[in-house]
């Protein structure tokens, strides 16, 4: 675990540098937690390249990490609302999120962006959780898919 | 999200979503259908899902021919229909415990005082596991290989004696092996477990049980069940053994079993796995 006060360095895919508290990165990015350890990351020169996370997308990440170690302590419900209100992004947005989360593995916000998209499928007709997930081929041949739509109707 | 997304992302948020789900989940994309019909995601899905998995109690009452299924999370049943009908009724119809989300029925005699279902991973075979009795007080333990459509006499690992106990219902399969609760009076106090692979029987104690735990639920609560007769009973434990909540019949009254075994019943689970087709009954 590194020291409260120290900062690193994240660059953004438009070289936008982010200066973060060392701690909040370490307790939720396996990797970079494991940059640290080795001892890879030097606090002087070290800038950690992100080059397939856009700034948009790094602060909001930031953002989740910084929430989440300072707010740990806080009751399961006004946790729940404050990710409630943080995922509340378009289906780009959240495979944006989702994408930075696997890259650095930050398991918790995986967890929940996996938890949100589920909840976003759930129950939904087919039609729905197309336009929803932004689906536009679905690879289907127009025999097919017609097949489908006869044999379950109630799916639709 | 098919060209957003990585495979591998779309997979791990499937693994998250249970069978009956992902059965309707086919008819989003072609790429979906691939994904979701793999063999091995099957296998992925149904180690991933049970940690958390929905499980319903399969029970079938012959003497009326009427199946139903509770899902034990909610605790509301449905209707099956069964493969015989109410008016050529087969007495003879049990469920003999499932695995891997299949359930299995079977026609036999009333003698066999253990019968279970399982599967061995490392033949990729489901076996229909049955001890009985000749009239000499003999006790037999024969196998069924699902694989190889041909029974296996296993005489030899059959414990001696076996013992006047009522080996009970739920026949569970766990970890590549056959559970059976002995019930002695009314108290459960022992688990006599059969290994597929190795073949052979074990037994552990347990403490004293005055209900039959079912399964758990959204894995903190055991759903256990109290009584078939005369009414339907489940209660709801946490693992501290502390009675959180008693449900009595949520099956309709007609369905009311007038005798104990004539109702026959198995937990399991759902799973995408696609059942062994080269098989017969």
């Amino acid at each position: 675990m590194g020291s409260p006060l120290k900062k690193i360095m994240l660059c953004s895919s438009e070289k936008e540098i982010f200066s973060v508290e060392e701690q909040v990165m370490v307790q939720h990015s396996v990797i970079i937690n494991n940059m640290i350890e080795d001892g890879s990351y030097n606090y002087e020169e070290s800038k950690i390249p992100l080059d397939c996370v856009d700034s948009k997308t790094l602060k909001k990440v930031i953002d989740y990490c910084t929430y989440h170690t300072h707010h740990h302590n806080d009751n399961q419900e006004d946790l729940e609302a404050w990710d409630a209100q943080f995922l509340n992004v378009d289906s780009n947005g959240l495979y944006d999120l989702l994408m930075a989360a696997n890259y650095l593995e930050i398991r918790n916000l995986l967890d929940l962006i996996y938890r949100t998209i589920k909840n976003m499928i759930k129950g939904k007709k087919i039609d729905e959780i197309r336009r929803i997930l932004n689906i536009k081929d679905h690879g289907f041949t127009p025999e097919e898919e017609e097949q489908n739509r006869k044999e379950y109707p109630h799916f639709y | 999200m098919n060209d957003v997304l990585p495979l591998d992302l779309i997979r791990r948020i499937f693994l998250r979503l249970p069978a009956k789900e992902l059965f309707r989940l086919k008819c989003v994309s072609k790429l979906w259908r691939t994904l979701i019909s793999d063999r091995d995601f099957a296998e992925s899905h149904l180690s991933h899902y049970s940690v958390a998995p929905s499980h319903s109690c399969l029970f079938v009452n012959y003497f009326f021919s009427v199946g139903h299924i509770v899902d034990l999370d909610t605790l509301a049943f449905k209707e099956l229909s069964l493969p015989f009908s109410r008016k050529k009724r087969s007495f003879d119809f049990r469920v003999m415990g499932s695995c891997r989300a299949f359930a299995k029925g079977f026609n036999f005699f009333d003698h066999a005082p253990l019968y279970g279902f399982g599967y061995d991973a490392s033949q990729d075979d489901y076996l229909v596991v049955l001890a009985w009795h000749a009239g000499n007080f003999q006790h037999h333990l024969d196998c069924f290989s699902l694989r190889t459509n041909s029974w296996i006499d296993l005489d030899a690992a059959l414990p001696k004696p076996l013992g006047h106990r009522m080996w009970q219902s739920p026949r569970s399969f766990l970890r590549g092996a056959i559970h059976w609760l002995s019930c002695y009076g009314a108290y459960i106090d022992a688990i006599l477990i059969f290994d597929l692979k190795e073949r052979s029987f074990s037994k552990t104690s347990i403490p004293k049980q005055p209900s039959m735990p079912l399964c758990l639920s959204n894995g903190n609560d055991v759903i256990a069940l109290l009584s078939t007769f005369p009414k339907l009973r489940f209660a709801k434990y946490n693992v501290s053994g502390e009675l959180l909540q008693q449900i009595n019949d949520p099956i309709p009254l007609w369905y009311r079993p007038t005798r104990n075994r004539r109702l026959t019943s198995s937990v399991y689970t759902e799973s995408l796995l696609p059942f062994p087709d080269d098989t017969k009954d």
